[in-house]
């Protein structure tokens, strides 16, 4: 075929389910291609591929993500408790197919939200497979562990070593990206050019880690995998006719082979018999940069297509959804153990973790430090995923210690900061500098706060002090992503008992300035983290979570980012509780996760699934 | 983002053929097309892709060359550009821009 007019006519006399686009004259060239790749060499076809024991190796990695948990019980494809409600709402709605996989799948918009990354466009280089595999992790990141990461497809690209126009297959990048993690645009980002990889020095601290590519043979091996795992990376042959296809289900009109490309297979449906599919070639491409495509068609089922099933996020992909004294970690066999500090036998430190499967027992690992007068705030950075913690001391300054991942031991990182500190601090790792500056924000005696920020040679400097009247600063300095670089926020506890809301807006000259005061009858310091609940999309602005202790109770106040931006207290629950003193938004369904200390000096785990909070077990005496 | 190349000069006798390859980027969305100016019923061109090697399996993003094919006609003068962009971004600059005056005598 020559011309887009001759393609229509093709389209027309056979009939055909597919759309090309309206714009061109029918004149317009389309141009013509012999047909010329030789069967593959060195590739197995799909048919040798070993059928899969889905069932054995789900059992290795039980999913916290409910709904998903429901899809595989229901295919007695794993035996573990399923939410009922969470199983009502992956009941598939559009029937199943005779082995049980659901009929339709779609991760744009599965039991009520995305778990797919927005179209990119590999323009104009061969890097077509970078982009695949990296939409496969992007998805499983978010189904596995609730959150949306970005990730570089010029990481693997560069990485490995390929120039733009190098082709491949997905098992040299799943490869890969086991050995090594692929980090986030910040560290290596994208780009056509051929330059000289050279990520930032803290890559081994910003990688998303797998545990390699699992090759899929059969169709229905590869449909179950979609319902119940996610999204599959898949190579087929381009023809010239598929430049010209925008929406409907396109199959092979043309002989005119183009070239070989890789794309994530998103979905399927039975009903259309074809993959449902984001490309690499941008928005304006096909149906959004989306398209459906025949099974079987251009050679799509000819050759294994590739899931990955075990993700381990980045402390950056995480650092907005944690504050206070706990945080989900990366270690465990499902990468999701909780890690929570407290204080110990007077003013000492005691490190807890709580494995990441049931029966999720607590466990007491070590103690050090001396003089730590509250629980302390915990994070984890790009230093090589260490944990590192500050606190208030005894003598009313500020003790940073970091918990060092190669030989599992806390190593005292200094004593810094203002010599009348009195409160909670807030304590982040920011995207200063890479690795990042930490920043500190604490109240002083006289009632103000002050920041505090660690340049990246660890040297301590004091920052502006603002704000007056504040009787408690607490665990709530998180960096949003407000902005192009993403502002500081805060909120602390006025004299009054309200509650105020500063940020620091970092596009624009990095001044504090105060904004809602909320709330009343508060006199304990509160933690907030930024969350998943608004970010339909990963460059969404999620919502502000704030838990605080009020008259013996727990409020949770949250502020809409998507409409309005008013904070709002949604429930008052728990009891005997003197200060909630840790927040975690973790991998088990966008659960919100808190730690309370009680006034018997226990601390207790609450957490809220499907709207409630629910009471969980005293997990022991500080 | 275009790449362009200097004007290239050819010059043809009626009947022969002349090839011109062209570096492909199917796999990414780009395809060729041709436009010829001036007198133009001097020449014919088309535009093919260029045979996979036989022993090469097929990688992922590798895209087949185009290969151009001028047939002069008859005496006389034309131009002809090529140009390498995507069919659905025909507003955007070409990625590449070949520019040719081609004399048939």
């Amino acid at each position: 075929m020559a011309t887009y007019g001759e393609i229509r006519r093709l389209l027309r006399e056979t009939d055909a389910r597919w759309q090309t686009a309206a714009t061109p004259a029918d004149d317009e060239q389309v141009p013509e291609f012999p047909l010329g790749a030789s069967p593959p060499a060195d590739l197995a076809p799909a048919e040798q591929t070993a059928p899969l024991d889905l069932a054995a190796l789900l059992r290795e990695h039980p999913t916290a993500n409910p709904m998903l948990a429901a899809r595989r019980v229901a295919l007695g494809l794993a035996v573990q408790s399923v939410d009922p409600a969470a199983a009502a709402l992956a009941e598939p709605l559009t029937g199943t197919d005779a082995a049980g996989a659901s009929a339709l799948v779609d991760w744009r918009n599965r039991w009520g939200t995305s778990w797919v990354t927005g179209v990119r466009d590999q323009n104009p280089c061969g890097a077509c497979v970078a982009f695949g595999t990296t939409a496969v992790i992007e998805s499983r990141t978010r189904i596995e562990h609730a959150v949306w990461t970005i990730r570089s497809e010029g990481d693997s690209h560069d990485g490995i070593g390929y120039k733009c126009p190098d082709g491949s297959w997905p098992t040299t990048y799943f490869d890969w990206i086991r050995d090594h993690g692929l980090a986030d645009p910040g560290c290596w980002p994208w780009t056509p050019a051929d330059e000289p990889y050279a990520p930032t020095p803290d890559r081994p601290g910003r990688t998303v880690k797998i545990d390699g590519g699992t090759a899929l043979g059969s169709i229905q091996d590869q449909k179950t995998w979609i319902d119940t795992v996610g999204p599959v990376a898949a190579c087929f042959a381009v023809y010239a006719d598929f430049f010209a296809h925008t929406t409907g289900v396109y199959h092979r009109l043309s002989d005119d082979l183009r070239g070989w490309h890789c794309v994530a297979v998103i979905g399927y449906s039975d009903y259309e018999q074809a993959w449902i599919c984001k490309n690499s070639w941008g928005p304006g491409w096909g149906d959004h940069g989306y398209f459906k495509i025949g099974y079987g068609e251009a050679q799509f089922d000819t050759y294994p297509k590739y899931g990955v099933l075990a993700t381990n996020p980045d402390p950056l992909t995480k650092r907005r959804m944690h504050n206070g004294n706990l945080y989900e970690s990366g270690n465990g066999a499902a990468h999701r153990n909780f890690e929570m500090l407290a204080t110990a036998d007077g003013p000492r430190v005691k490190h807890w973790w709580r494995e990441g499967g049931a029966p999720y027992p607590w466990n007491q690992a070590t103690e050090f430090g001396s003089d730590c007068a509250y629980c302390p705030t915990l994070t984890s950075t790009s230093y090589n995923r260490n944990f590192e913690t500050v606190y208030l001391t005894t003598g009313g300054r500020l003790h940073h210690w970091w918990f060092d991942q190669n030989t599992h031991g806390w190593k005292d990182g200094g004593v810094f900061g203002p010599a009348d500190a009195a409160g909670v601090p807030g304590f982040i790792q920011s995207n200063y500098g890479a690795p990042g500056n930490f920043e500190v924000v604490v109240r002083l005696a006289g009632g103000r706060l002050q920041h505090w920020w660690r340049d990246g040679g660890g040297n301590w400097h004091p920052g502006p002090v603002f704000a007056a009247g504040v009787a408690h600063s607490g665990a709530t300095l998180i960096q949003g992503n407000y902005g192009g670089r993403g502002n500081f926020e805060l909120v602390c506890v006025l004299g009054t008992g309200q509650m105020q809301h500063w940020f620091r807006a970092n596009d624009s000259g990095g001044g504090w300035y105060p904004t809602a005061v909320f709330g009343g009858g508060v006199s304990s310091p509160p933690v907030m983290i930024q969350g998943q609940y608004g970010m339909t999309t990963e460059n969404s602005i999620g919502n502000f979570e704030l838990c605080v202790a009020a008259g013996g109770r727990v409020q949770h106040w949250w502020r809409n980012n998507t409409y309005g931006q008013t904070w709002t207290m949604s429930a008052v629950f728990g009891h005997d509780v003197r200060a909630v003193v840790g927040m975690v938004e973790g991998s088990f369904g966008f659960n919100l996760e808190i730690v309370v200390l009680r006034t018997d000096n226990r601390l207790q785990h609450y957490w809220r699934g499907g709207g409630v909070w629910n009471e969980g077990p005293v997990i022991g005496s500080i | 983002m275009t790449e362009r190349h200097m004007t290239e000069r050819l010059r043809l006798r009626p009947g022969e053929h002349h090839e011109i390859r062209l570096p492909g980027r199917g796999a990414a969305g780009y395809v060729w097309s041709s436009h010829v100016g001036g007198d133009a019923d001097v020449v014919a061109v088309s535009l093919h892709a260029a045979p996979f090697p036989a022993d090469w399996p097929p990688q992922a993003g590798h895209s087949a060359d185009e290969i151009a094919t001028i047939e002069a006609l008859k005496p006389g003068q034309a131009t002809l550009v090529l140009e390498q962009r995507r069919p659905w971004e025909q507003e955007s600059a070409a990625l590449e821009h070949r520019d040719y005056d081609i004399t048939v005598a």
